[in-house]
């Protein structure tokens, strides 16, 4: 097995001066799925793979007229964008020493001698074309993991600067206390206000602390990826979460069935179905999960019929989520789930490639999207 | 007994404000509002003010737009400010600063510090008025 992803193209650059040499490289290397350029002379391959970026081989003949194929190859090479791309010099001269040291110190990754053995030939570009499989599914892994590693940072800076808001409100209060002490007569209600107000702040302290040790135990458990029926999870969500009377949910089914990671989904939906029940003012709720089915993602939505969110407020409740107008003075209410869990929702969204937005027109509820990747 | 300095306070959170407030009441006389436009509106209607203590994060006006407003001002531009905020990075302190606040202050904060700090603040004030032969 080459690659664990669907085989794309692999694209090879033949350099020869000779129009018959490139028609006979070409005919000997062709398969289904690789991609021939051919360039005539050393400064129309620099230009041909300045063009294309997908080039992951080059076929350099040594002798030319004009620029050779060690000064082609000293050009990619000093040159960041094309410096890593492979090269296979291919040389007439008998094993001439010098010319094989040259080429490799020219930064070469192989060579090939004329007249070419077919079977030489083609066994060293296979080899090349699996390297190049491996290079670029290292590079997209590389790019993942930075792309979660910044999210992660990013994450923990608001996390704990989220943190320490109740925080300030603590100390403020113990300080008021440290004073009161001082001059007692009189100052029970302060006293008990300040006591009940540090209570509660370290409450939304701990609060804040579970819901991240959640999303630190989900994210190490849950890496496989199973059938999920969505229709049963979101049913069983329902059922779970205990609305009130006068909550309607309805599901605008039947819910596609996907391979994914269910807890992450369970999760996320979850989340946003308990927010509709707990900021639900109507006398009669109604909440409504559905969904778009797209080529590479689902799009699901959850519906209330809620105070809806203020559209300079829309935003924040994912980034400054510690103040959102639902919740204006955190430090002084206490919410059994914290403004973490919208946070973290959307770092769970975006680490499987996918994004979370809302909109809420003025008096109609707010609609949570989430564009989930297939 | 009237005190000597007029201090507004600008924060969101209820509860700090009544931190502030009851920290300074005793050496200032304390104005209290919620967010920098509420500040900005009180400033403009012409009550006294020697200082501005003020958070960053605020719906409507942030720290930040408010010392930038200001700093823009005719009438505020010399007006001394001390932010206050959860932001504790020295890219947002030294932004701030730039902007033209006097001090920072990071949260959570010692109420004795906020009060030592306006102190200072307004003393260094008070100094370099003593050093102008032509105040204008």
């Amino acid at each position: 097995m080459i690659s664990n992803h669907s085989p794309d193209g692999f694209t090879i650059l033949l350099v020869d001066d000779r129009e018959e040499n490139l028609l006979a490289l070409e005919d000997m290397l062709a398969t289904e799925n690789r991609t021939f350029l051919k360039a005539t002379s050393g400064s129309d391959a620099l230009r041909k793979v300045l063009k294309n970026e997908s080039i992951g081989l080059i076929m350099l003949d040594v002798q030319m007229p004009d620029m050779d194929g060690f000064e082609v190859a000293h050009l990619l090479k000093s040159n960041p964008r094309t410096k890593d791309i492979a090269i296979i010099f291919v040389t007439a001269i008998s094993k001439d020493e010098q010319y094989v040291m040259k080429g490799f110190s020219e930064g070469a990754v192989d060579y090939l001698q004329k007249p070419l053995d077919i079977n030489v030939t083609k066994a060293k570009v296979n080899v090349f074309e699996r390297l190049y499989r491996y290079q670029q599914d290292l590079k997209q892994s590389v790019q993942k993991i930075e792309q979660i590693n910044k999210q992660l940072e990013k994450f923990v800076y608001v996390v704990a600067h989220d943190l320490k808001s109740p925080l300030t409100g603590i100390i403020g209060a113990m300080s008021l206390l440290e004073m009161a002490a001082e001059n007692p007569e009189g100052i029970q209600d302060e006293l008990l206000e300040y006591i009940s107000h540090s209570k509660e702040a370290s409450f939304y302290m701990a609060n804040m602390i579970n819901s991240l040790l959640e999303y630190s135990r989900t994210s190490i458990d849950q890496q496989t990826i199973e059938e999920v029926d969505v229709q049963e999870l979101v049913e069983q969500i329902a059922r779970l979460l205990f609305p009130p009377k006068h909550i309607t949910i309805q599901i605008h089914g039947p819910l596609p069935v996907m391979r994914t990671k269910k807890l992450k989904l369970q999760q996320v939906l979850q989340n946003l179905i308990s927010n509709a029940i707990k900021y639900n003012d109507k006398a009669e709720g109604l909440i409504e999960i559905g969904y778009r089915d797209f080529k590479n993602h689902v799009e699901f939505y959850v519906r209330d019929n809620g105070p809806g969110i203020a559209v300079d407020e829309q935003d924040m409740i994912f980034n400054l989520f510690q103040k959102s107008a639902r919740n204006p003075d955190t430090t002084t209410t206490v919410e059994s789930s914290t403004g973490v869990g919208l946070s973290i929702l959307k770092l769970l969204v975006e680490e499987q490639g996918g994004n979370v937005w809302v909109t809420s027109p003025p008096h109609q509820g707010s609609t949570f999207y989430v564009e989930w990747t297939k | 007994m009237k005190k000597l300095h007029n201090v507004l306070v600008i924060e969101d959170d209820s509860f700090i404000r009544k931190v502030l407030r009851q920290t300074l009441k005793d050496d200032f006389e304390v104005t209290t509002k919620e967010n920098g436009m509420e500040g900005m509106a009180w400033l403009e209607e012409g009550n006294p003010v020697d200082i501005v203590l003020s958070d960053i994060q605020m719906p409507h006006m942030d720290g930040k737009n408010l010392i930038a407003m200001l700093r823009a001002s005719p009438v505020f531009k010399k007006l001394p400010i001390i932010m206050l905020s959860t932001f504790a990075d020295s890219d947002t302190r030294i932004a701030c600063l730039n902007l033209g606040a006097d001090d920072y202050i990071i949260k959570p904060f010692n109420p004795m510090e906020v009060k030592t700090k306006i102190s200072t603040v307004l003393r260094r004030i008070e100094t370099s008025k003593v050093g102008q032969p032509n105040p204008d």
